[in-house]
């Protein structure tokens, strides 16, 4: 059998070697700087500064700014969003046209959200649908969306269309308008550790083919698995 | 919250006129208020005009339909007058405003390609002066907010004007508009490293300094202005040297490399590169060109990938300045071999570009059709390699010894046919095989490699099959080619077929045969590509066979292909009369003068007929027979009188080109095109007596190869001296008569002037030239009877491929790309491999190995330093 003649690493053993790796406890706090700071958690970020006697690489008004934005979206505001983002670099939404279709979509349901027909209508023919002759991809998404003023306010959220008013589209849109905001700022749109994450369970996979070792299986307590020796 | 503006955001055409009318009239409250110092009133109106403009701002921004609508309402007239207005205003109220105003120039200005602004200028009634003008604003968020609108308006007017073709090339500013120094300075001060006393942010100097490169690319910045831009930028970069990639001080770092090697490609670029090198009065900006190769060497290696790109680019650019040394490639080409062999194209895209680099990644974005960012990077790498490679004959060897799957990786790359290569977009494809190109090129500079790497990686076949494909093949009668990279294929081969003996030349004629296609290639409107396809030609006839010879000019038997013909060669040399072409008005001759290409082409048709001319009788009998003895000795005679016409010679400074299109240093544009004649005239004048006699018939050939005995450049006085011994051959039945035809002529008189001749190879022919005339004919010097023709081949032979070092480093430079101001854009490129021109001509720069033959011989070089 192949996976017999598979080199065995004890679990001692390979906690021996893991031990012998020098890992740098500030490069440890960096990561989780970084991920406080891409995932806008700001009062975190200073306390964590504080702490570990770190400090931000980036400004952390810049963080707040993000988070406001972020946080008119996903309470609905979407006009006070663009306002924000405008005030911060009007680039980001010359720049993106499908991020600023995704922007007038949302308010777009929001009108839809609080009854406002006429408005939502008016609106849809302004803005989205010149919008949607230039892009012929959004097309669909808008269409989609007017689908929502064909069905009974009451059972809306039932419909086929509704998850377009599910709380997850707003956060989706959120999460497109904040990562556009970080490539402005020149930041990572997305923080290290998760990649790093996806980068242990490839390697153990990798390593896996060839060695037979103690994996880490259950990410959020990355304890071993049994010790291969005694299976 | 909810609605923070007002219903503004209704948009109908109705709704952005009543904009800028409010826009209009909260304006003019503020003028009055302001002129009348009714200072509640300049609060009051000033606030209203804040939101207008914020209102006018959120209009514009994302919609290009609505920027068309505020502009037909005269918004660009209004943000004009408001931005003179705005500084206006007491402090900090004028800040909002201010911040607001300049964001929609942005908006409006980024969207040209919808929008279509106006040649920008600096007249007073356009928005480029007042958003200049708060460059110099003490609020810092001003100032951002003035550099990305001046970058804006810049950049709509130069780079993505939709009726400017790409091809064309960016305009340039008219030549009457400069920079005003105020606003210079402002700028350029921005570039200073921070400091106690100028505490300018990371986050400025980046976009002063990509301000200042659209203005190097749009040729407004004064040579002082460039240079002293130039040192700040380079102690920018020097500063951000540790900088982690995509840290604040990378992308500073990129941006000031971007704005460095816009310099120097600008029309400054001489003084900017002096500065850099040298500095005012030997000072260098950063301790001398060492210095700044560290520098360089360190971003290819460290910094970001947008970073690495432009310091491959400052790299290709840097030497073509000859301070650079050799350190130059020792220390740049390990991070060059490194970057290319880790950007293979075969990485599916997808994998290249996306990493945590966000500044590449923000340009892809900014720049939808843009190529991807390892793509560029891989390009600028190569670009670079080849001016790298192209330095000298280590690096070349180093290039090919350090990576040894380099030259695979190079053929892989020109062939085109790998899968991600095909799938990107044609223009970034085509860098991408532009630059590999150039690096195959810069590597054939190198006999050795010639030899041994490259003919075993079978390269020319490669470049063949390119060339065939390209011309030829499926894109039918080379339309829709890629001219750029023919043109360094061609290039490239210029140097394989003078490699290639004689089986070798017969061999390049095997299918794909190129033949062909460099023969339509003699007819392109590209005068570049005329240039290096006749240049190619004249190197296959070089040495070659009279087989060989024949398929050049009068193409293969059986063969559809006709060759060059005796007709279009004699066009490209100029035409039976070059007076009649030129109308006497060479000495007129302006830089930009079309002729300056064809001046080249020219002077390489002559020598492809000097070198079909070497050899045997029957090579002089063939040029005799296809041209006509009667038409050969007029073309000798109207090409002679044409280059020696008003007899001072030298004073017809102007300049031609070298095969990259880069203008030679000034050097005499006769002089080249006058000793391929009159080298031609000595191989008529080693033939037969049938040969001598036609020769002698002419009077006005005998009288102006005198006049080259008082020529400046010792290589004609030789020339000259070669035609006298030729014909007074001892030997020879006719000599008597013909001593005494010379001496009637007083050739002896003219000869014995020059027997003192600095020069001591003058001097030694000159004194063989006189013996003839002493006694019955010449007996010394050269050597050769009926049966001696295979002596003069062992005496080619043994002179084979000696190398001269020419003055300093080649002309190297990587010829940038089409379009101004992107890496994206960057097409052409490509260290000169070149076969330059003549030896014996005056050579601005660069060595050359002198494929010399005894005078007579026919001539081709590669260019080698």
């Amino acid at each position: 059998m192949a996976a017999a003649q598979k080199k065995s690493i004890s679990k001692d053993e390979w906690e021996r070697k893991l031990a012998a790796v020098k890992i740098n406890k500030q490069d440890l706090n960096k990561l989780v700087m970084n991920y406080l700071i891409i995932e806008g958690y700001k009062d975190a970020a200073e306390k964590f500064g504080q702490e570990a006697n770190l400090q931000p690489a980036v400004e952390l008004a810049s963080i707040e700014d993000r988070m406001t934005i972020r946080n008119a979206v996903q309470r609905g505001s979407i006009d006070e969003a663009i306002e924000r983002v405008n005030d911060l670099d009007p680039e980001i939404l010359d720049l993106n046209p499908k991020l600023f279709f995704h922007l007038q979509q949302q308010k777009l349901i929001e009108l839809i959200r609080s009854g406002n027909v006429t408005e939502a209508i008016e609106f849809a023919q302004d803005e989205l649908a010149p919008r949607g002759e230039d892009n012929p991809e959004f097309l669909a998404e808008l269409e989609r969306t007017m689908a929502l003023l064909a069905f009974d306010p009451a059972t809306l959220s039932k419909s086929p269309v509704g998850d377009l008013l599910d709380h997850v589209q707003r956060q989706r849109t959120a999460s497109e308008l904040n990562a556009a905001v970080l490539v402005s700022q020149c930041q990572d749109k997305d923080p290290k550790l998760p990649a790093l994450m996806r980068m242990l369970v490839w390697a153990q996979g990798q390593l896996e083919e060839k060695v037979q070792f103690p994996k880490i299986r259950n990410l959020a307590t990355a304890e071993f698995d049994d010790d291969p020796m005694q299976t | 919250m909810k609605e923070t503006t007002p219903a503004s955001m209704s948009s109908t055409q109705d709704g952005t006129a009543a904009l800028v009318g409010a826009l209009a009239v909260a304006k003019d409250q503020t003028s009055r208020a302001l002129d009348v110092s009714d200072a509640a009133g300049v609060a009051a109106s000033a606030s209203q005009l804040g939101q207008v403009l914020r209102q006018v701002r959120n209009a514009a921004v994302g919609s290009a339909r609505r920027k068309d609508a505020l502009v037909k309402a005269g918004l660009e007239t209004l943000l004009t007058s408001t931005l003179h207005l705005l500084p206006r205003l007491p402090n900090p109220t004028s800040t909002d405003p201010c911040v607001t105003a300049l964001s929609v120039v942005s908006s409006l200005a980024g969207h040209a390609s919808t929008y279509p602004f106006p040649d920008w200028t600096l007249d007073e009634s356009t928005l480029l002066p007042p958003v200049f003008a708060l460059l110099g604003h003490e609020d810092t968020r001003v100032v951002d907010a003035a550099l990305r609108a001046a970058k804006a308006l810049l950049t709509c007017s130069t780079n993505d004007r939709p009726t400017n073709d790409a091809a064309a090339g960016p305009p340039a500013a008219p030549a009457h508009i400069a920079l005003p120094p105020a606003i210079a300075s402002v700028l350029v001060n921005l570039l200073a490293t921070p400091s106690a006393l100028s505490p300018v942010p990371t986050r400025l100097t980046a976009l002063a300094a990509r301000l200042v490169a659209d203005l190097a690319r749009a040729s407004i910045l004064d040579s002082h202005t460039a240079a002293h831009a130039a040192s700040l930028l380079a102690a920018c970069v020097k500063g951000s040297l540790g900088a982690k990639v995509g840290s604040p001080g990378d992308r500073e770092a990129a941006a000031a490399l971007e704005a460095l090697a816009a310099l120097l490609e600008g029309h400054h670029a001489r003084d900017v590169a002096e500065e850099l090198l040298r500095g005012k009065g030997g000072k260098a900006a950063l301790g001398g060109p060492d210095e700044i190769v560290d520098m360089v060497a360190g971003k290819v290696r460290e910094g970001g990938k947008e970073t690495k790109v432009w310091a491959c680019e400052v790299f290709t650019l840097l030497p073509s300045y000859s301070t650079v040394s050799d350190h130059l490639s020792r220390r740049v080409l390990p991070a060059l071999l490194k970057l290319t062999s880790e950007n293979p194209p075969s990485i599916p895209p997808l994998q290249l570009g996306v990493g945590p680099d966000m500044e590449s990644s923000r340009r892809v974005v900014s720049a939808p059709r843009g190529p991807h960012p390892g793509v560029t990077l891989l390009a600028s790498a190569l670009a670079a390699l080849a001016a790298a490679s192209s330095l000298s004959e280590p690096s070349r060897c180093a290039t090919v010894a350090s990576v040894p799957h380099i030259l695979p990786l190079l053929i892989y790359i020109v062939a085109g046919k790998d899968k991600h290569l095909r799938d990107l977009d044609p223009r970034s494809a085509a860098s991408v095989r532009v630059a590999a190109c150039a690096t195959v090129r810069s590597l054939s500079r190198s006999p050795k490699l010639l030899r041994t790497s490259l003919a075993d990686a079978n390269v020319a076949a490669v470049l063949s099959a390119v060339v065939d494909e390209e011309v030829g093949g499926k894109r039918g009668s080379g339309t829709g080619m890629h001219e750029d990279l023919v043109r360094e294929a061609v290039a490239g081969m210029c140097n394989m077929v003078l490699e290639g003996k004689e089986p070798g030349k017969k061999a390049f004629l095997n299918p794909p045969n190129p033949l062909p296609h460099l023969v339509s290639l003699t007819r392109h409107a590209n005068p570049h590509l005329r240039l290096n396809a006749i240049w190619c030609l004249k190197n296959l006839l070089f040495g070659a066979d009279a087989e060989v010879k024949r398929s050049v000019v009068s193409g293969t038997a059986g063969s559809p292909h006709s060759g060059l013909g005796w007709d279009a060669l004699v066009g490209l040399c100029g035409g039976m009369d070059p007076d009649a072409d030129d109308n006497g008005a060479l000495g007129e001759v302006s830089m930009e003068d079309w002729r300056e290409p064809e001046l080249a082409v020219r002077e390489q048709a002559m020598n492809a007929m000097r070198n079909i001319t070497v050899g045997r009788e029957e090579d002089i009998d063939y040029l005799f027979s296809g041209l006509g003895e009667a038409r050969l000795i007029k073309f000798l005679e109207n090409h002679l009188r044409w280059c020696t016409r008003e007899c001072t010679f030298g004073d017809v400074a102007s300049s031609k080109m070298d095969m990259d299109g880069d203008e030679e240093s000034r050097s005499d544009v006769r002089d080249g095109i006058a000793l391929q004649v009159l080298y031609l005239v000595v191989n008529v004048a080693i033939g037969t007596e049938r040969h001598k006699g036609a020769l002698m018939s002419s009077n006005t050939i005998l009288e102006a190869v005198k006049r080259f005995w008082s020529h400046p450049s010792p290589s004609h006085r030789t020339a000259a001296c070669w035609v006298s011994i030729n014909l007074t051959w001892v030997d020879d039945a006719g000599t008597p008569e013909r001593l005494s035809v010379l001496r009637d002529i007083s050739y002896p008189q003219h000869i014995e002037r020059i027997l003192d001749d600095a020069d001591v190879e003058v001097r030694d022919k000159a004194q063989s030239a006189l013996n003839a005339f002493g006694g019955e004919g010449n007996t010394t010097g050269r050597r050769w009877s009926q049966g001696g023709w295979g002596e003069r081949e062992r005496e080619r032979e043994s002179q084979g491929l000696s190398t001269q070092e020419g003055g300093g480093v080649g002309r190297t430079q990587a010829t940038l790309g089409a379009r101004y101001g992107s890496v994206w854009g960057r097409t052409g490129s490509g260290a000169s491999a070149q076969p330059q021109p003549v030896v014996f001509g005056t050579l601005g720069d660069g060595g050359t190995v002198e494929s010399g033959q005894a005078p007579g011989g026919g001539s081709a070089q590669t260019e080698q330093s």
